[in-house]
């Protein structure tokens, strides 16, 4: 008698592994297997940092929130990711309108440039927002030392069948985005990778953002260890005793950094409405103003000392201007109102020449206001 | 000679082989290079 014949090689043996694969991928993806990582603040390394970072967003996306008839959905980097934490926002909304039931997402990750945004804004349906803030400075329009048009957070999160406004590097990353597209544990593979990593070897001091902060020293305390957020609170209040531009130079290291102290872009001339970033640009907001008509666009603050810097020691003098013209010309494509943010906190409200304080600066504040006039508008 | 009639594999030997085959392929889509990146982001 012959012997029976080996499942491998039968067809249903594969029908039933293309089965049970799917269960595998979705006991992964949609469970907190994969998503039960709330203590995203990490301090050690750039790799986990944007790793969770960007696993942040993604959980916000992909893994069920708290249900709201309004949700606002905040794109941008660091300079809205510290200010505009969810807490702080839907308090200030609350605030100013105690009946509304709202859920804030912000979906914003340290270094991300405009690039990075457009990706992001691909998983929007996911949301359904009535608005999204896209919280830009012009800065975030080039590529510079400080991070390209796509970073390696976009990359993380780029799906979609027809190539975006800046084209995959070869056919290799177009194939890529394909299977992220259609194959969820492809596209969280480097999430889950990192989750099985940590379960191994945990991080105890990896923890969650604070949703309050009373003082700037609260904010010192938390970021720093506490020898040098005592040193920082120093020299932050010797420059509040003085506040010059020298001062606050001082505050931040007392010479300008290996990377200076603000993003070091190039002349303004050469940022145009055919620069890769603007094409970015022109197809996130094409795509926000399709699905959340309300949305707007916020020039995040600057900080006013930089208006003493007139020989241009610490920035490029115009490239602002020049960008914020340009940004304008894109979102009136698309009727986008802008809201021009650039000047709407003094220097005491600042960390540094570009990052507003959580919390206590009060720009939640200000962004509340703005996001109850687009949703009254 | 009449051949013998070939016998099929039991459910209990596709099962498990199928379930092999899964999550050798969950486990080499996880662990698979790719997804790593130089940051360059320095500026914070």
């Amino acid at each position: 008698m012959r012997p029976p014949a080996p499942a491998a090689a039968s067809p249903v043996t594969w029908l039933l592994a293309i089965v049970l694969l799917a269960g595998i991928d979705a006991a992964v993806t949609r469970t907190s297997l994969l998503w039960g990582k709330t203590s995203t603040w990490v301090k050690s390394g750039i790799e986990r940092v944007y790793v969770w970072q960007t696993y942040d967003v993604a959980r916000k996306l992909y893994y069920p929130r708290r249900r709201a008839a309004v949700r606002v959905v905040l794109l941008g980097n660091s300079r809205i990711w510290f200010p505009a934490r969810q807490p702080f926002v839907e308090r200030a909304l609350h605030r100013l309108d105690p009946r509304l039931d709202v859920r804030v997402d912000n979906l914003a990750i340290f270094g991300a440039h405009v690039g990075d945004m457009e990706i992001i804004s691909r998983h929007l349906d996911r949301v359904k927002p009535q608005v999204v803030v896209v919280a830009l400075g012009p800065a975030d329009l080039v590529p510079t030392s400080w991070g390209k048009i796509v970073n390696a957070t976009g990359e993380l999160l780029d799906v979609g069948w027809r190539d975006g406004p800046i084209p995959p590097a070869n056919e290799t990353a177009r194939v890529n985005r394909w299977l992220k597209t259609v194959w969820p544990l492809y596209c969280f593979r480097r999430f889950v990778r990192q989750r099985i990593e940590d379960g191994l070897f945990p991080y105890p001091e990896d923890t969650e953002f604070p949703d309050h902060f009373a003082s700037r020293q609260d904010y010192f305390d938390f970021v720093n260890d506490k020898k040098r957020a005592a040193m920082v609170g120093d020299l932050y209040a010797a420059w509040r005793r003085h506040p010059t531009l020298a001062g606050f130079v001082d505050f931040l290291g007392g010479k300008k950094g290996r990377f200076g102290f603000t993003e070091p872009v190039p002349p303004p001339e050469t940022l145009t409405l055919h620069s890769p970033g603007v094409l970015a640009l022109d197809r996130l907001l094409a795509r926000v103003s399709r699905q959340a008509p309300d949305s707007f666009v916020l020039l995040m603050p600057e900080n006013p000392l930089l208006d003493d810097d007139t020989e241009g020691l610490y920035h490029r003098i115009g490239f602002s201007d020049h960008g914020a013209e340009l940004i304008r010309r894109v979102a009136a494509r698309y009727h986008v109102r802008v809201v021009d943010g650039r000047h709407w906190m003094p220097a005491d409200r600042f960390v540094d020449f570009v990052h507003v304080f959580p919390d206590v600066s009060g720009f939640q504040d200000l962004l509340a206001k703005e996001i109850l006039h687009a949703l009254h508008s | 000679m009449p051949s013998t009639p070939e016998i099929p594999p039991s459910a209990g030997a596709i099962l498990l082989r199928a379930l092999l085959y899964a999550l050798a392929i969950a486990a080499l889509v996880v662990f698979a290079p790719g997804n790593e990146h130089v940051f360059i982001y320095q500026g914070f």
